[in-house]
């Protein structure tokens, strides 16, 4: 599930003995959940970033942890691998960013790894927009995580 | 003492000013202020302000973890035209520190010059003509009309490349307001009351953290209420006490052309100022100021703790 309108059902089997289809989970949606998606018509495929670390963010410098994929079907998943990402930490609240944040970089299949700095306790949005083979992949304005930062 | 009166008038003004945070700069507040009998002033105010935390969105206040603060060397100077008006220049010096792991830890250099001045309306205690007689008036209140400009002089988070290396806001603005004293035991007890309207203007950024930008960034701060309310005891010629309640009220951020939702900040402080004068053209003046670290006396605001210590020269008519 990546978007308000979208639900989960699960259908159980239990040694062929038992059967339950379609249980729905009752999910609400969270507006700091550390998976984004989005759509690109022009690519035909929906894309979707994984936000790792920090899982704690605090004042000062975080280790940035982020993985890229796109599908076709939501049910298989293409790690990409040659990004350009840009991030732009942003504290709306008091109208201001931060300094020394390093872009993430590709480090291992599908995980790039940045640093943010977050130079205020409170809420922070994060930014990231996105880049592939020079073309940007992310809409405006780009995907952004909420994160509470102490 | 009519004149150590409302030389205290410019005491309690200076000690009242509102300077935001680090990551926002340097800041507007009334000038040195000229009593009647004055010609110039030249002050120097050093302060210094520690961060204690913020208060959030929801006004909740958040203790801060690490040290920062900021000292501000302000060089103040007043010159009376008439006597209905004067007009006043502050230049401050700012300096920051902060002590938040792997980041630059000092910055310094010169924050937003303002420029300022009061229409004078009333002034207390003045002849007035009662039939064919010469009388002091007991009634009027000190009362002027306030303005201000402030240039942004200081380096923003335009061309900053670190937090601490912020000392101005980067934008220009405006101020406008009333200042009233009203004596209440002659040469011994005052109250004071100071509120201004601020008014700042659209910034567009073209370098952010001293990187270049390709996207639409335009920033302008909501319309700003500042006010302070002073009591003010006069011990003798040479010493008086001051206890200000002050604050604002900020609108909402407006980010491209669209307000941006909870951007509102408030904040309220306290302070207690002791003035000493050695000798009747020179002040001293110490304060303190609090910043309540309880929940709801800000949002979207930084509180802290300040201290600052004024000296000021004055020269008469």
């Amino acid at each position: 599930m990546y978007d308000t309108a979208a639900f989960w059902a699960a259908d159980f089997n239990c040694n062929d003995q038992v059967y339950a289809d379609s249980v729905n989970f009752v999910l609400h949606y969270s507006s700091k959940t550390k998976i984004i998606g989005w759509d690109n018509s022009n690519l035909q495929k929906t894309f979707m970033l994984t936000l790792i670390e920090p899982s704690a963010p605090r004042v000062g410098l975080n280790t940035l942890d982020m993985m890229l994929h796109s599908t076709i079907d939501m049910s298989t998943y293409t790690e990409i691998n040659d990004a350009e990402m840009m991030i732009r930490p942003w504290m709306e609240s008091m109208g201001h960013g931060s300094s020394n944040n390093v872009d993430p970089a590709w480090i291992s299949p599908a995980k790039y790894r940045g640093t943010v700095n977050f130079n205020m306790a409170g809420e922070w949005f994060l930014y990231d927009s996105i880049k592939v083979n020079g073309t940007f992949i992310t809409n405006t304005p780009a995907p952004k995580f909420i994160m509470e930062v102490n | 003492m009519k004149k150590i009166i409302l030389i205290l008038i410019i005491q309690i003004f200076t000690i009242t000013e509102l300077y935001p945070c680090n990551s926002c700069g340097g800041g507007t507040g009334d000038l040195a202020v000229l009593s009647l009998d004055g010609l110039a002033l030249f002050n120097i105010g050093f302060a210094r302000d520690q961060y204690t935390g913020i208060w959030d969105k929801n006004g909740k206040w958040v203790k801060n973890n690490y040290s920062q603060s900021q000292i501000r060397v302000i060089f103040n100077s007043a010159y009376r035209l008439n006597p209905k008006l004067q007009f006043a220049v502050s230049l401050p010096y700012v300096l920051n520190s902060s002590n938040i792991p792997d980041l630059k830890e000092k910055g310094s250099g010169i924050g937003d010059i303002t420029l300022g001045g009061r229409f004078e309306i009333f002034h207390e205690f003045q002849p007035k003509k009662s039939g064919k007689k010469l009388l002091l008036d007991k009634k009027l209140p000190y009362l002027a009309l306030t303005f201000g400009f402030t240039l942004p002089t200081g380096k923003s988070e335009e061309t900053a490349e670190n937090d601490v290396d912020i000392t101005g806001k980067g934008f220009y603005s405006t101020t406008l307001g009333i200042s009233l004293t009203k004596t209440i035991v002659r040469n011994r007890f005052q109250i004071l009351a100071d509120a201004n309207w601020q008014h700042s203007f659209e910034k567009k950024y073209s370098k952010y953290y001293g990187k270049p930008i390709t996207y639409d960034y335009r920033k302008q701060a909501g319309e700003k209420f500042n006010y302070a309310l002073t009591a003010n005891y006069i011990f003798s010629s040479w010493h008086s006490v001051s206890l200000t309640a002050a604050g604002f009220f900020q609108g909402k951020y407006i980010l491209n052309g669209e307000s941006i939702e909870n951007s509102g900040e408030r904040s309220t402080n306290f302070t207690i100022a002791y003035t000493y004068y050695p000798i009747v053209p020179f002040r001293i003046t110490s304060s303190v100021k609090l910043g309540l670290p309880e929940n709801n006396f800000g949002v979207n605001a930084q509180g802290s703790t300040a201290f600052n210590i004024n000296f000021t020269y004055y020269i008469g008519q």
